[in-house]
């Protein structure tokens, strides 16, 4: 799976990801040097879209692992089918048959994979996405160092298992928590910050195809706007932005007015907080500064 | 092989030596920079970074600073004291030169004014040998009351040195302990200028990262350099002190303290959710709801884990000088207590007030606030620990349980130290932990006798800005 940059910002490009030198150069890094990429960000910055980016690029599988807090092995790497087990020594007993069979209740067959594992077996190079990192416990955080750092399992009963192809790792947080060190210095570090103008302007007539430039310009430049002035609870994100380019197109606007922003708000403002907010500027007052 | 390729040949080897060593020298030196403004860098991560610059481009900057960034830095904020540091460290040799001669120049300026400023305060003591009538000896300050002096009005200096000049008349002069005792006078004297030149000056914030001075020319000016940078940054409202915030950062900082107990809300009252985390095998459980299946035990049924809630008591300073912290640390409060239920609050200067329930009736924190101002007799008065801790002993002791962490924000700065220690000490030992948020500076403690005596007591943690609060959120007992 040897690659350049080039042929890397190509897929990207290609996966309709908009972005520059400083998110391709610390993903190709990971991929080279084959260590786990942690990505943080304000919510909704594409920072689990990455994954799913390389999945395609490699046409390999996303295994995904949304963490939470109580997450454990069980749901994480493996759990033992203890149901299975028993009742397959219940059916043994009514067969009579001999004790032998009995032995194997701990081989793969009453394994139940969960997507740790399945990465690690994967028998193509897959995608792990461990998704929102920081809602989960600091013990969870260390039980993920070895695989981090060996690419290796170890279940009691059947040893340890090695990596076949060392997945491809993309940790993600909302910085809910700072991580630990033990984590942080087994990753690559990448940080994705808020587009600027241009940048949102091409993510949109990229992801909304059809939109004219008048009006990609004028909701790039509103969103910057309100961005850099109001204080929200919830940062207006690419992914807000983008439904709401979505929903103005389907309404045929060619360019914003105060009469489409204000029957569109609710796309953008998800408390009575930041809606609040926003009314103090108003629509009318937005469009005069796109206007200005 | 002609001899002219030999030698070609001979000089590209040695020059792509050099530059290789040069770059090396100027990578270790950079993460030397960075390992002093407290971006912690392992030799591991040192050496994967510069295996790295082989994967890349190093001639394109951008490249280069986005590579060593994405394998140096570990979050948000090293991310910003990287980019400073990035690009007051790998400019062109033209500028690295000018900047370093001004630094340089900065630098003797400082030595004249600390040299003047020994020659000034000099302490003249009556020989002892018939020969010399006085000799004059230096009072050893340290650089950072050096600095504060230099800072004062020339009346102050003046009153300053004539104190020096009157102190220990006669006999005294000649005893061996009249200068430590001096230096300590006077070092206590700039202590309290530095204090009122803090609060004289209302924007002034205080530098979130602390360096010692490397003795690097070029590290120096870089670190300095970053410093300087942060502080005028635009979005370092959490690094400010509370106290000194101008009026018009108030709604934004509000906004950030809200944003910080909503997030530590969430996070308490999703811990005890969501508690889905395997425990032991609940027997009584597992065989009653496995009757069904003829005794066999299929469904295994299992203890949840049980934690308990974090008990809070906080006891807030109000006086005068800390009113304005507590505005914000009660609004903090104020934003966890809808969550954490035993949460219980008060606030003192020269007695003790209960101010829970303001805090339980549902109302908004503007109007909350208000409401316990003006009923507060409490509110800006001169500061009594002792007398709270006694009010608190005699009224409420029966709140304090086990599992109760005791917080108390003040500044540690009381009449009777001793008496509010040792009531303290006793409160303490029927609580789980008393953490201790004190809003001076860590740079100023080891001046305090009041801050090592609470220190021995609790943890005591730094915290008069935003930063601070944060960290404090973060600690586990939440």
């Amino acid at each position: 799976m040897k690659l350049t940059k080039d042929d890397l910002k190509r897929n990207f490009a290609e996966e309709n990801y908009i972005c520059g030198d400083e998110i391709t150069i610390p993903v190709y890094l990971a991929l080279q040097i084959e260590k786990p990429i942690l990505i943080t960000g304000e919510p909704g910055v594409g920072k689990t879209e990455i994954a799913k980016v390389l999945s395609n690029a490699f046409d390999t599988e996303l295994i995904r692992l949304q963490c939470y807090e109580g997450l454990d092995e069980n749901k994480a790497l493996y759990e033992w089918n203890y149901q299975k087990q028993l009742l397959d020594i219940q059916v043994n007993k009514t067969e009579q048959q001999d004790n032998n069979s009995q032995g194997d209740i701990f081989s793969t067959e009453y394994l139940l994979e969960r997507p740790l594992l399945k990465a690690i077996k994967s028998e193509k190079r897959p995608v792990l996405l461990i998704d929102e990192i920081d809602k989960t416990d600091q013990e969870f955080e260390a039980f993920l160092f070895e695989l981090l750092s060996d690419f290796q399992v170890s279940i009691p009963e059947l040893g340890t298992i090695k990596a076949k192809q060392r997945p491809i790792v993309v940790l993600t947080s909302n910085a809910d928590r700072e991580l630990s060190d033990g984590l942080k210095r087994r990753c690559i570090f990448l940080y994705i910050d808020l587009p600027s103008i241009e940048k949102e302007i091409e993510i949109i007539q990229t992801k909304v195809p059809g939109i004219g430039e008048d009006l990609s310009q004028d909701i790039a430049t509103a969103v910057s706007y309100l961005r850099a002035n109001l204080d929200f609870k919830k940062q207006l994100s690419i992914s807000e932005t983008l439904d709401w380019a979505q929903a103005l197109m389907s309404l045929d606007a060619d360019r914003l007015s105060p009469e489409l922003i204000q029957r569109t708000q609710a796309l953008l403002f998800k408390t009575k907080h930041d809606l609040d907010l926003f009314k103090k500027v108003g629509a009318k007052e937005l469009t005069q500064k796109l206007r200005a | 092989m002609s001899a002219q390729q030999n030698v070609e040949q001979k000089v590209q080897e040695m020059t792509s030596q050099l530059s290789v060593n040069h770059i090396e020298h100027n990578l270790i030196k950079f993460i030397q920079i960075l390992r002093n403004l407290g971006i912690r860098v392992s030799l591991a991560e040192s050496i994967e970074a510069l295996e790295s610059l082989q994967l890349i481009d190093i001639i394109n900057k951008d490249e280069f600073k986005v590579t060593l960034r994405s394998l140096l830095v570990k979050n948000h904020h090293e991310k910003e004291i990287f980019d400073h540091a990035f690009e007051s460290f790998f400019i062109p040799q033209e500028s690295k030169q000018q900047k370093q001669t001004q630094h340089q120049k900065k630098i003797e300026q400082q030595k004249a004014t600390k040299q003047e400023i020994a020659e000034e305060l000099r302490f003249k003591k009556d020989s002892v040998r018939e020969d010399k009538e006085t000799e004059e000896i230096e009072l050893e300050l340290t650089d950072k009351q050096k600095e504060i002096y230099s800072q004062l009005e020339p009346e102050i200096k003046e009153k300053i040195k004539n104190y020096i000049d009157s102190s220990f008349p006669g006999h005294l002069r000649h005893s061996s302990h009249t200068k430590p005792a001096l230096e300590r006078l006077i070092g206590g004297s700039l202590s309290y200028w530095q204090r009122r030149l803090k609060e004289d000056d209302e924007h002034k914030t205080e530098p979130s990262i602390q360096h010692e001075v490397t003795g690097d020319l070029e590290m120096d000016r870089v670190i300095e350099d970053v410093i300087s940078n942060l502080k005028n940054d635009d979005n370092n409202l959490i690094t400010k002190d509370l106290k000194s915030i101008p009026k018009e950062d108030l709604p934004q900082v509000t906004m950030l303290i809200k944003d910080l107990s909503y997030r530590l809300a969430t996070k308490i009252s999703r811990r005890f959710r969501q508690n889905k985390k395997i425990g032991k095998i609940d027997l009584r459980k597992t065989i009653r709801s496995n009757i069904k299946y003829g005794g066999i035990l299929l469904d295994l049924k299992y203890k949840e884990k049980k934690i308990q809630k974090p008990k809070f008591l906080l006891i807030c300073d109000t006086s005068d000088s800390m009113a304005r912290y507590a505005t914000f640390i009660l609004q903090f409060i104020y934003g966890i207590s809808s969550v954490v239920k035993d949460i219980e609050s008060f606030s003192f200067s020269e007695d003790l007030e209960r101010i829970t329930n303001y805090f339980t009736e549902a109302g908004s924190f503007e109007v909350t606030i208000k409401e316990i101002i003006s009923n507060s007799q409490q509110w800006g008065a001169s500061t009594d620990l002792n007398t709270a801790l006694e009010t608190f002993k005699r009224d409420y002791m029966d709140l304090i349980t086990p599992q109760t962490n005791l917080i108390i924000m003040s500044d540690t700065k009381t009449i009777k130290l001793y008496d509010a220690a040792s009531t303290l000490k006793e409160i303490k030992s029927k609580a789980k932990d008393l953490i201790w948020l004190n809003t001076l500076p860590k740079s100023e403690w080891e001046d305090l006798k009041s801050v090592q005596v609470f220190k021995e007591l609790s943890t005591m943690i730094e915290c008069y800005t935003v930063k601070h609060l944060k960290e404090f959120a973060q600690m586990k007992f939440f």
